[in-house]
């Protein structure tokens, strides 16, 4: 009776010498991959990879066949996705609106755009600022076109929003139920509105000087309203409203007569606060014009 | 892995065509935006210190001074008859050195430099920068910053 020696001792048996390895350790690598995940490859043909790259992109697929991919183009891409699904045929029509709100969308991406450049140059002192300005001018390249783009950009988009206002009036836009969005374009309005004056300070020229001067000057008529108060008859000893104009304008102005107090709170306001204010409710706005129906048609309203 | 894509679609069909060109036009109008803003980026003029300062007459200057121009982050020196800007800036990674009473001493990182701006003690390998020095027509003496040395001893003689 043998015992079978489960486990031979020594070395196992030579077959003949190793195999030649002729694969380097990219190729190993290569073939690693492909006994795990074959699809790796398939998805590195230039075809497939611009197509997968496309979809991850845009959510959708490069080349829509049916209509139901051709729509969701549409609705997966952020871009696109602010348009309708279905649109009135006399919304389509240019003189109907004029594009002026897009208009003054795009503006204000276009101040945003050139007013974050301009911060790289300008300095918000007393000292700098004119100075800043002015190198604009002379030594920053593409300075000059664009604190000019900044400017234009601005005046135009206090023209646009108020011609908007205007065609959103004569289209009876503010109806219900778009009251409240006109509420929201009100306040867009007076936003700018705001954002054109805090600007106007920061070149800090004469003109600036005394534009806000006067405007902090008018600001400070609002004693009127309490001294208005004051007058009343009262009993005696009754409290008084304090001089509202006089608050306000210090508040604005961060002392009695513009400053550097005031030219960083301008600066501020201008560069920070008030375009995250304006921004949210432009974000709103839009959000309300799809979520009360559209563009307003004249059939909503009969006569 | 099935791709969804249809091969007749991808043909240079006018469809295609026109979307390749858009693609392309929006492509060149980025590339040229961002070279725009290259060109607006990079500082055409410095807002630093003139690289020319007047240091005034020589006699201001007795025999052994080291009179530190902060401004300028020089230390101008007088051995004899001899006057001479030494830069204040460590050669290890910028910072401002401080005169000690055995030359310069770097308060950063503990790099020292003898009175003429040898390195004593590292981590700094290199020597601190010399200035041209030169009269001017009014006789008084201007440092040239733009004019530098890597090796010490680049005098001024008053005589």
């Amino acid at each position: 009776m043998s015992v079978k020696e489960l486990r031979p001792s020594g070395p196992p048996p030579s077959s003949g010498g190793s195999r030649p390895s002729a694969d380097g350790p990219l190729t190993k690598l290569n073939k690693a991959i492909y006994r795990q995940a074959p699809e790796v490859f398939d998805n590195l043909r230039p075809r497939a990879l611009f197509h997968n790259i496309y979809k991850s992109v845009y959510r959708t697929t490069a080349f829509p066949k049916t209509e139901r991919e051709r729509s969701e183009a549409f609705f997966n891409s952020f871009l696109l996705h602010i348009q309708p699904a279905k649109i009135e045929k006399h919304a389509l029509r240019f003189t109907y609106t004029f594009g002026l709100g897009l208009l003054s969308t795009y503006l204000f991406l276009l101040l945003t755009i050139s007013g974050l450049l301009l911060m790289f140059v300008y300095v918000p002192s007393v000292q700098d600022a004119y100075g800043r300005m002015q190198d604009l001018h002379s030594s920053v390249s593409f300075g000059y076109i664009l604190r000019g783009m900044h400017f234009w950009s601005a005046n135009a988009m206090i023209a646009v929003v108020f011609f908007h206002m205007c065609r959103v009036f004569y289209t009876g836009a503010y109806k219900a139920p778009r009251e409240f969005n006109w509420v929201i374009g009100v306040i867009l309005m007076v936003l700018t509105l705001i954002l054109g004056f805090t600007g106007y300070l920061l070149p800090w020229d004469q003109l600036a000087f005394w534009a806000i001067t006067v405007g902090a000057g008018i600001a400070g008529k609002a004693n009127w309203i309490s001294d208005n108060i004051n007058a009343l008859p009262h009993p005696p000893g009754a409290p008084t409203v304090p001089p509202l104009g006089d608050l306000t304008r210090w508040a604005l102005l961060g002392s009695d007569t513009v400053g550097q107090e005031a030219l960083i709170r301008f600066y501020v306001l201008h560069v920070a606060i008030l375009p995250v204010i304006i921004t949210l409710f432009i974000v709103y706005h839009m959000w309300r014009i799809r979520k009360d129906g559209g563009i307003s048609s004249p059939k909503e309203s009969p006569e | 892995m099935a791709v969804n894509y249809d091969q007749e679609k991808q043909d240079l069909t006018r469809r295609n065509f026109l979307s390749l060109a858009a693609n392309g036009i929006i492509g060149a109008g980025l590339l040229g935006a961002a070279a725009v803003f290259g060109k607006f980026f990079w500082p055409n003029v410095s807002y630093g210190p003139p690289s020319k300062f007047s240091i005034g007459k020589p006699t201001n200057f007795g025999d052994g001074a080291k009179l530190n121009i902060a401004d300028q982050k020089v230390s101008i020196i007088r051995h004899g008859d001899k006057i001479g800007a030494i830069s204040m800036v460590c050669q290890h990674l910028g910072c401002t050195v401080a005169a000690s009473p055995t030359g310069y001493d770097c308060p950063c990182h503990g790099s020292k430099y003898d009175d003429k701006g040898n390195v004593t003690h590292g981590p700094a390998l290199v020597s601190l920068f010399w200035f041209d020095v030169h009269p001017t027509p009014s006789g008084d003496l201007e440092v040239d910053k733009s004019k530098k040395f890597s090796d010490p001893d680049h005098y001024y003689s008053i005589t």
